[in-house]
């Protein structure tokens, strides 16, 4: 009687919500398309291990897989999504009547602790966007200097032609595009110091990455 | 009929010890499924577990958006792709009209890639300053133009030029290019008015992105 019960109830079950069909299993389904198919959302308390995974193809439109602090397994499109999403975010600054050449410090309020900058490209131009501006100088040379670095929290440009004055120190225009990238993907190592004893080549004795 | 279902089920679907085998009779976990796996909606995980912080083979997941049906589970070897987040591209500079590269179209799509300067390399003579003791400006530079979808590079000192002609100067450059489906372009110019100063704050108005009102995410 018990046998038959836990029968019937097996049959029940897998009736309602169970479809077996040319060795597939379908939950939720009866016309199962893989050797099992959920028509539904699954929760994994464990792991995952997949036996084969093949390699995209060229042609292939994908999007990276992350997961959210739901735990969620989600697509990451930066494309289409909303901003917050990418890996990585382009952005330009203009930023005009600066004193000559030099630009001190410029506080990007861009937060710290969650996103590193590159710079990836800089100009200096006059006022209007013209490159028709001269550095000059008496004596040394150096070339446009444009760095970003951390205070209080925050990115911070400087952008400069150390030394070196715009002719009749008029007021000019730097260009700078940044390339702003999510903690999530990068690493900040520590800074490194070459001692280099006055000598003009040398090399680092522990590599940050080997 | 009933004993048909049950004898398919009991062949395919072997469930012994608490752990399930779909398409096997000896599940090594939970549920092992020995074939290919499709979830109509989310998947959940709570240990997805972190990679060890030595391991440095692995590679990224990817979600196909062209599979049938849409969602195969692939992974991303960029070496093996046309389409890939980063790529590392060296360019060599000859036979430059004085010093000057005004611009050279770099036939790369702003709506599919983000160009960054890498590295530079300067080979060859130096300039010369001029009467004002102008020394530059050197600009070396990646330019949107107006009317041009493409990205150009720019290296130049307008002010002042080489002693002799031809100058024999060559540019090497590196470029890492991104792909926009990765990298977001931000677009506008944030502009900031230092008013003659040296030192300035991008206006929190920008705090809000002009385009839907969000907050601006790099905050």
């Amino acid at each position: 009687m018990k046998q038959k019960l836990l029968f019937g109830l097996i049959v029940m079950l897998f009736c309602s919500s169970f479809a077996v069909a040319q060795s597939r299993t379908g939950i939720n389904t009866t016309t199962p398309r893989k050797t099992l198919e959920v028509n539904g959302s699954v929760k994994i308390t464990n792991n995952i291990d997949i036996g084969t995974i093949n390699d995209v193809a060229t042609g292939d439109t994908y999007t990276f897989l992350v997961q959210e602090p739901t735990k969620k397994i989600r697509a990451l499109d930066a494309a289409t999504a909303t901003p917050g999403n990418a890996l990585g975010y382009f952005i330009k600054y203009r930023v005009k009547y600066v004193q000559g050449d030099w630009v001190a410090d410029l506080n990007t309020n861009i937060n710290a602790t969650k996103f590193t900058v590159f710079v990836i490209s800089s100009r200096f131009t006059n006022v209007s966007g013209d490159p028709d501006i001269k550095i000059v100088t008496a004596n040394g040379f150096s070339p446009a200097m444009v760095t970003a670095f951390v205070s209080g929290g925050k990115w911070h440009l400087k952008a400069d032609y150390p030394g070196i004055a715009t002719y009749t120190n008029q007021s000019g225009l730097w260009n700078i595009k940044l390339l702003v990238i999510s903690k999530d993907l990068i690493k900040n190592l520590p800074a490194q110091t070459f001692a280099m004893g006055n000598s003009s080549t040398g090399a680092a004795t522990t590599p940050v990455l080997n | 009929m009933k004993k048909i279902i049950i004898i398919v089920l009991l062949s395919i679907v072997h469930i012994t010890n608490a752990q399930v085998g779909i398409g096997n009779t000896n599940p090594t976990e939970s549920l092992e499924v020995t074939g290919d796996v499709l979830i109509g909606s989310t998947l959940e995980t709570n240990s997805i577990g972190f990679a060890a912080s030595t391991e440095d083979d692995f590679h990224i997941i990817s979600r196909l958006d062209n599979s049938t049906p849409v969602g195969l589970v692939k992974v991303l070897k960029p070496n093996n792709l046309g389409v890939i987040p980063i790529r590392y591209q060296r360019y060599r500079i000859i036979n430059v009209k004085k010093d000057d590269v005004r611009e050279i179209d770099l036939g790369l799509d702003r709506a599919k890639y983000i160009v960054a300067i890498s590295s530079f390399k300067w080979n060859g003579q130096g300039l010369v300053k001029d009467a004002n003791n102008s020394i530059g400006p050197f600009t070396l530079n990646i330019v949107q133009k107006a009317g041009n979808p493409n990205w150009l590079l720019s290296i130049k000192n307008t002010a002042i030029d080489p002693a002799s002609t031809p100058s024999m100067i060559t540019y090497d450059v590196t470029l890492c290019i991104y792909q926009t489906s990765y990298f977001a372009d931000l677009g506008t110019v944030k502009a900031v008015d230092f008013l003659g100063g040296n030192t300035g704050t991008v206006p929190l108005s920008l705090d809000n992105d002009p385009a839907n009102g969000t907050p601006f995410i790099l905050q």
